[in-house]
């Protein structure tokens, strides 16, 4: 059995995307926009995470795992054919008694390169419903 | 349309942003977009399996809404920190709105600060995300024109802030990756 705690402060994601045309043309249709350019929007950037890889390591169950708060800064755009590094930490996890069942929160925490300047750092809160005992994978 | 911060004050409103309700093939496209194609998003059936009555709308989406709205208001600005809280599960056909204010004016090194209270309600004016945005705004139509960029950028100053705080969470982050890669001897 993984046990969260333990990854506390340590990287459990790393990955590196080239960022196309196909998918600004995908959050498009999927936001009913007009266009977004040739730049990834700000909302997006911690998403070009692997979460399935994420959910994985720390081995939770998809079915559970709610995104809760998500809070980025961005000082620089990244655009279309752009290499994007982005490094994740698990910054803290613990769990709370809700009314009836215990929720776990799992704070992530995301930092986005191109090349060598940084171009955000990322913010995500995850609720795990029932709390990690439940929450894990089995 | 372009705004400037001399023209802009505390309590100025966001044109409400209205979106037609949200279809299953724009659930898929955000997959595809995002890479991450939870059956919770795409799966009637897993998602009911999983406790909830159908497949629902990733929360993210809600945020997006809010950031189309801040760029709606000025298309000149450069958007510094995003967030969102999100406060209620969307559903496909709901129709969603994004609204937001200005809560604080201010310049800091140099740039010339807007901070927007955000906020996003379905059809049943029920909130499903809260957020706050800082924005960067060109000072006035004379600093744009003098500007090199078509968004103000951001100053040194600023970002050093962030370099430092990515710093010091990169570093630590691989400091104990190493210590977990050393084999026991040779942590005595």
């Amino acid at each position: 059995m993984i046990k969260i705690k333990n990854y506390i402060g340590t990287e459990i994601d790393n990955i590196t995307r080239i960022i196309e045309l196909g998918l600004l043309k995908n959050l498009e249709r999927s936001l009913g926009r007009e266009a977004y350019g040739q730049a990834l929007p700000v909302f997006m950037v911690g998403h070009m995470i692997n979460i399935s890889n994420i959910y994985k390591n720390l081995g939770l169950n998809i079915n559970h795992v709610l995104l809760s708060r998500e809070s980025i800064i961005t000082h620089r755009t990244i655009k279309v054919g752009e290499s994007l590094r982005v490094r994740t930490y698990l910054r803290d996890a613990y769990e709370q008694q809700a009314s009836s069942n215990p929720i776990g929160f799992i704070i992530l925490e995301s930092v986005g390169n191109v090349g060598s300047d940084i171009a955000f750092y990322c913010e995500r809160v995850l609720a795990v419903r029932g709390g990690f005992s439940r929450g894990k994978n089995s | 349309m372009k705004k400037y911060w001399d023209e802009v004050e505390i309590g100025h409103a966001l044109l409400p942003l209205n979106k037609k309700p949200i279809s299953r093939l724009q659930l898929a496209q955000f997959a595809a977009a995002s890479d991450d194609f939870s059956p919770l998003h795409l799966d009637d059936e897993y998602a009911k399996s999983a406790g909830f009555g159908s497949v629902f709308v990733p929360s993210v989406i809600a945020l997006g809404l809010a950031e189309d709205a801040l760029r709606a208001y000025a298309h000149n600005s450069t958007i510094v920190s995003l967030s969102g809280t999100f406060q209620r599960i969307m559903w496909p056909a709901d129709t969603l709105t994004a609204k937001g204010v200005i809560v604080r004016r201010y310049k800091n090194h140099a740039e010339h600060r807007v901070q927007f209270s955000l906020w996003v309600e379905n059809q049943n004016k029920e909130i499903v995300m809260r957020g706050q945005a800082l924005v960067a705004l060109f000072k006035n139509i004379a600093e744009e024109a003098s500007s090199h960029e078509i968004t103000p950028p951001i100053t040194k100053a600023t970002h050093d802030l962030l370099v430092e705080k990515c710093e010091k969470l990169t570093n630590a982050g691989e400091a104990v990756i190493h210590a977990q890669n050393l084999a026991p001897q040779e942590l005595a």
